[in-house]
């Protein structure tokens, strides 16, 4: 599949000089994204597009591309993708809907896949918004995605959602290395994907958006290997949906499709979110923060309640909240002040002492020394007082423990740098304690299917 | 494809190795005075019909019978309360088992994933409570373990008000064997329910199976 991915060459049939075309938008991505490969439009009603020469037909081609983007209507789609097929394309996009979605699409659906049988074309779609290799600059795609390379790969089976999630993501500060409208899956499969992305270097993270699959057993045969090797994150919808069909036993009536994915997500070792938002957060914990040892829990902060928040929900998602030895507890009275009128033990609370970076900081690398296995830091943001990041980063140098930090009453925008140079060496910033939270249980849930597995080393 | 009643099922079930609570069919009182005798008492009293699937919706189970007199009284009001439902009723007899957790064991035919199997919180809440897990079939023993651990009553199988804590283990073994057995002898459908926990591990106390005639 790499030249799918990496074509040298993409020609864009049906593409059309109009602004808001869906051809034009394609052509545009493809030109901004900075492509080096060649284009070819393909289009008989222009000389050229964006200083391009443009080509009556596929047969005019000086080359055979290695990518077609099919943007005709969907009936004309299928004569284009037969004659790609006689002209020996391996690879294309078919972005029309109308298929099996839709009443007389279906027919059209069953020739098209029996034309990329009879040709061997690896079709991504119908039905799609095309896909977007981040990474590598390639992007035959027809909407508008804010992302940047990054080391998330995004399958999704809308693209809607699809964009939702690359979105939070951007905001969070996570780009992606892929992102793949999977569409109506006629002929690639989440399986055929997820197959590539076992071995797909630019790849660290997975992150699916599942409506539905046909064949059950070759997704949870796929989605098991790859995340035996990488963290993989979904996100089903369809919490209330029932089977429909006379249940002969209580075990048929209970069997919703979501409750078999579930187990089946378990089963694969594959992490499960319950929202778009959920699943952003899952990605960017699971891409970023090595796996914890175990569930013991530090948590470190100058303001009692958001640790408190925090707490409530990590004692729900697994994690263990041990207090502190009394050797450490003497150790921070002795950085924040004697006379401090407060109870040391976990969360830590330092209170008013601890917004100054030389008592945050010391009393950060005292707990890294304590066996906890990962570590939860608040930071209440004030325009006045310098974040500590220099120190932080120093001290996540010498740790190979997860370190979570909540940044408190400040919008991402406004501490852009210094969250960025957080993130960058491997400390996940997020602006609400649950979202820190839930960032930790993902990072706990991805631990404990490894271990079940026995895929940890 | 095939339906297996409780005595059928139990039979097979019994071949496959798994504990079940032995169960036999009898057509009369006096049969079943005989059967409960050999049984000793406490016993229970169930229809078994083929259209009657649901027994204790219908009131069609009686839990506890401790005398000869007892059951001679239960088997005529059930005999004709079921004769009415079913002419072609028959009854079964079987040990009555004290236990203080009922579990639920399944198999159903999912349409995208194929063979699965569920466990949870059984007996007569399993509906409401919907506590119950699915993993795809074959699962490993370790796959096992995580539906226990991953039950929201999982307090109750830790020793919870005088009942005894569960083996987990065995609980995990026993999942396991109606997995494969499942597989092997192609099950489509399935329901132990309720499984009991009793101190020499889990008990079948009712079943069904329908056999798959596709694949």
């Amino acid at each position: 599949m790499e030249d799918l991915f990496n074509p040298s060459s993409v020609a864009l049939v049906g593409v059309r000089g109009e602004q808001l075309s869906v051809g034009f938008n394609a052509l545009l991505n493809l030109v901004h994204h900075s492509y080096q490969g060649r284009i070819y439009p393909v289009t008989p009603r222009h000389e050229e597009l964006l200083g391009m020469p443009c080509y009556p037909d596929l047969a005019s081609l000086p080359e055979v591309p290695d990518l077609v983007m099919i943007l005709v209507n969907h009936r004309r789609a299928v004569d284009v993708l037969e004659a790609c097929g006689s002209m020996g394309i391996k690879n294309a996009v078919i972005v029309a809907g109308g298929y099996k979605e839709y009443g007389e699409g279906r027919e059209l659906e069953v020739r098209i896949k029996g034309i990329c049988q009879k040709y061997g074309i690896r079709l991504v779609g119908p039905n799609t918004l095309g896909f977007a290799n981040v990474k590598g600059g390639v992007w035959p795609f027809f909407w508008h995605m804010k992302t940047k390379p990054g080391s998330v790969a995004l399958l999704s089976q809308s693209g809607g959602v699809g964009l939702t999630v690359a979105h939070l993501l951007y905001e969070e500060g996570v780009g992606l290395s892929k992102w793949i409208g999977v569409g109506n899956r006629t002929v690639l499969e989440f399986a055929d994907y997820m197959e590539y992305l076992v071995t797909d270097h630019e790849t660290r993270t997975v992150g699916l958006f599942v409506e539905g699959t046909e064949d059950g057993r070759r997704f949870f045969q796929a989605s098991r290997r790859l995340a035996a090797v990488k963290p993989v994150a979904v996100y089903k919808v369809g919490e209330a949906e029932e089977v429909d069909r006379a249940a002969q036993t209580h075990t048929g009536s209970l069997a919703g499709s979501k409750s078999v994915y579930s187990g089946a997500f378990r089963q694969a070792g594959v992490v499960e979110a319950s929202s778009p938002r959920e699943l952003a957060i899952a990605l960017k914990s699971l891409d970023m923060l090595p796996l914890p040892g175990g569930n013991r829990l530090c948590l470190l902060t100058f303001t009692a309640g958001p640790s408190i928040v925090a707490m409530d929900k990590l004692l729900s998602l697994g994690w263990k909240i041990h207090s502190l030895s009394d050797g450490a507890r003497e150790e921070i009275y002795r950085i924040i002040g004697e006379k401090t009128p407060v109870d040391i033990d976990n969360p830590v609370d330092m209170t008013g002492p601890g917004f100054l970076p030389e008592v945050y900081a010391p009393v950060a690398r005292l707990l890294l020394k304590e066996p906890f296995d990962a570590y939860l830091f608040f930071w209440g943001f004030n325009p006045n007082v310098r974040i500590p990041v220099e120190e932080l980063l120093i001290l996540k140098g010498d740790t190979k423990k997860p370190v979570v930090m909540v940044l408190l009453g400040v919008g991402s925008r406004e501490v852009e740098e210094e969250r960025e140079r957080l993130q960058e060496r491997g400390i996940p910033v997020f602006s609400t304690p649950e979202d820190g939270a839930r960032a930790l249980g993902f990072l706990l849930a991805r631990r404990r299917l490894m271990e079940v597995r026995g895929w940890l080393t | 494809m095939a339906y297996l009643g409780e005595v059928e099922a139990k039979a097979l079930l019994a071949q496959e190795g798994l504990p079940v609570n032995p169960t036999f069919e009898v057509r009369d009182l006096d049969e079943a005075l005989e059967k409960a005798k050999f049984l000793s008492y406490p016993v229970v009293l169930k229809v078994s019909s083929g259209k009657i699937v649901h027994k204790s919706d219908v009131g069609g189970v009686v839990l506890g019978i401790s005398s000869a007199q007892e059951l001679e009284g239960a088997f005529r009001s059930l005999e004709k309360k079921m004769k009415a439902l079913d002419p072609q009723a028959s009854f079964s007899i079987q040990p009555h088992i004290y236990s203080g957790l009922e579990l639920v064991v399944g198999i159903t035919t999912d349409p995208s994933f194929g063979r699965v199997i569920m466990f949870g919180l059984g007996g007569i809440w399993v509906e409401v409570l919907k506590d119950v897990s699915f993993r795809l079939v074959p699962i490993e023993e370790k796959d096992a373990l995580e539906m226990i651990e991953g039950l929201k009553g999982k307090r109750l199988l830790e020793g919870f008000r005088g009942v005894p804590p569960v083996d987990k283990e065995a609980l995990a073994r026993f999942l396991f064997q109606v997995s494969s057995m499942a597989q092997a002898r192609n099950i489509g459908e399935m329901d132990l329910n309720p499984v009991m926990v009793t101190k020499d591990g889990p008990v079948i106390v009712d079943a069904r199976v329908v056999i798959d005639g596709r694949d």
